[in-house]
């Protein structure tokens, strides 16, 4: 009985769990944002000699922790659990999430975007049966994607009869434009400057067949439903990165050309 | 009109709890609603809020905006005390006011520790040099260089605007206690060289100091803030009533005419239609 009582004593002593903590909670305690990322280039990539992530997205979220005075880490997920980690707190948000997927709205919010990324389809550079965008949805078409990303999410709403080729959400994005290159699969749905790098490297083996974009997301921060302090935390950062210049230069450094990314408008105007 | 007043009026009625809860339970959204008087703590700032040393009657656009939020919400507005913007968050933590009423620019601290309405209002920064000074003349960029000095305040919004924007400059840290007009002296003794200011506020520095600086020319501006209203840290019912009311005005107009009365220098947010 004593064992019981000292230990009912202990455990009423002991401060809340760091489970019970909420990840607003632990970000102010430690000073530190534990973002999570898909390492996607050109938005993010790890330096295989460092180790250390790196990426032409990465210098506007250092500037939104630096805005509010903290350290970021960036840690690298992927497709099918980045929801979970963050319910598990391994990390306290999601950098470069999406471009954002609607499928996955009911379980996280999505800070206001910096950018937004329109999207088209891919398909190897021969092939001649796409006159219209009508012409992606048969049922002997085959798009490639890997689940939990938009491309999955895109295809099935816009285009339900094609097929799906599903690939592992561990499989680099490249793998699946070789995968149409390949014939193992006929188009997939991507943004710009990830279809600009990959062709850099494998030049005229894969065009876009549609030159109208197929829907235009954007791109942000997000974090899991419950964490509201975050979420306004984090939105006024990015809305203060955005005013002060952030957005437009990391944009410029990832898109030269201006055109393949679109900027936020500006929220104001002058008064008349 | 009278169809957007009553709907606004509609939403915070439909966010108002349905029994009462015990007094150490009661939200400020709570305890607003169930007194019909929202308290203002509120910083002294022309031409956003001045006070008349003679009468203490307030003015300014603050006021305006919020006696306009008072009508959507069908609330009074009660302006209870004077607070600074360094310590303002501590007034609101322990429920001596239920907002801080007057426009602030967020800071680390005010972004992480309050809770912040949709912006509702932008200001733009002028760069400013002595009159003499023609180094930066149609490059903002010079100044982002180890030999120039920017006058800041420490802990202050100006140290993470410099920093950031110039992070080759040096800073030149003035003491909390410091006002614009010590930035202003530093820049003309030449212990600074450029500072950054809004037209309304070079206005009255230059009165006192006429021709001494001027507003670099043929540059862009040098920063552009969103400003915000502040709530208590967690309270979201009540900055969601706020900012359907801010949305109203914003979006009828509102808003921008009351601008337009102190400066033609604001810059308002944009309409969502």
């Amino acid at each position: 009985m004593r064992f019981l009582l000292a230990a009912l004593l202990l455990i009423a002593a002991t401060p809340a769990s760091a489970a019970d903590e909420s990840a607003y909670e632990r970000v102010i305690r430690t000073g530190v944002l534990k973002c999570g990322v898909f390492v996607w280039p050109p938005y993010f990539e790890m330096d295989q000699n460092t180790q250390q992530m790196q990426g032409k997205a990465k210098p506007f979220y250092d500037a939104v922790a630096d805005l509010l005075d903290l350290k970021i880490e960036y840690v690298e997920l992927n497709f099918a659990t980045y929801v979970e980690d963050m319910k598990r707190s391994r990390v306290d948000a999601f950098c470069n999430d999406g471009p954002y997927t609607i499928s996955l709205a009911k379980q996280v919010n999505y800070v206001q975007p910096w950018f937004y990324a329109p999207v088209f389809a891919y398909g190897r550079a021969d092939e001649t049966r796409i006159k219209t965008s009508d012409d992606f949805n048969a049922a002997e078409f085959r798009f490639v994607g890997m689940d939990g990303d938009l491309s999955v999410d895109l295809k099935n709403r816009l285009f339900p009869k094609a097929q799906l080729v599903s690939v592992s959400t561990m499989t680099d994005y490249s793998q699946m434009l070789l995968d149409i290159v390949g014939n193992r699969a006929d188009a997939m749905i991507l943004d710009v400057p990830s279809f600009d790098k990959f062709n850099a490297n494998n030049p005229n083996k894969i065009k876009a067949l549609s030159s109208i974009p197929l829907a235009v997301y954007p791109v942000g921060l997000s974090v899991i439903k419950s964490e509201q302090e975050l979420w306004q935390t984090l939105n006024t950062a990015t809305e203060m990165a955005i005013n002060m210049g952030f957005a437009e230069k990391t944009l410029h450094d990832i898109d030269p050309t201006g055109k393949a990314l679109y900027p936020v408008e500006k929220p104001y105007k002058a008064i008349k | 009109m009278r169809h957007l007043l009553c709907l606004s009026c509609a939403a915070f009625a439909l966010m108002m709890p349905s029994a009462p809860a015990r007094a150490d339970d009661v939200s400020v959204h709570e305890r607003v609603t169930a007194s019909g008087t929202l308290r203002c703590a509120y910083g002294i700032s022309p031409p956003n809020l001045i006070k008349d040393p003679n009468t203490g009657k307030l003015s300014g656009l603050d006021i305006d905006v919020w006696e306009e939020i008072g009508k959507e919400l069908g609330l009074k507005i009660e302006w209870a005390e004077e607070a600074g913007w360094g310590n303002f968050i501590e007034g609101l933590k322990t429920g001596r006011y239920d907002a801080f009423c007057s426009m602030l620019w967020p800071d680390p601290g005010r972004s992480k520790f309050a809770t912040l309405t949709i912006p509702v209002m932008y200001s733009s920064l002028q760069t400013y040099v002595r009159a003499d000074d023609h180094r930066f003349d149609g490059n903002l960029e010079k100044i982002n260089s180890g030999d120039v000095v920017i006058p800041a305040i420490e802990g202050d919004v100006s140290v993470t605007m410099a920093q950031n924007r110039f992070p080759q400059a040096k800073l030149l840290l003035l003491p909390q206690t410091a006002t614009l007009s010590e930035m202003f002296i530093s820049v003309t003794t030449k212990k600074a060289d450029v500072m950054f200011l809004d037209h309304a506020m070079f206005e009255a520095l230059d009165k006192e100091n006429k021709g001494a600086l001027r507003e670099l020319e043929k540059v862009p501006d040098s920063f552009v803030f969103a400003s915000y209203y502040a709530v208590k840290s967690g309270e979201f019912a009540l900055r969601d009533s706020l900012n359907i009311a801010l949305r109203t005005l914003i979006d009828n107009g509102r808003i921008e005419t009351l601008a337009h009365k102190y400066s033609p220098n604001y810059k308002a947010p944009k309409k969502n239609f």
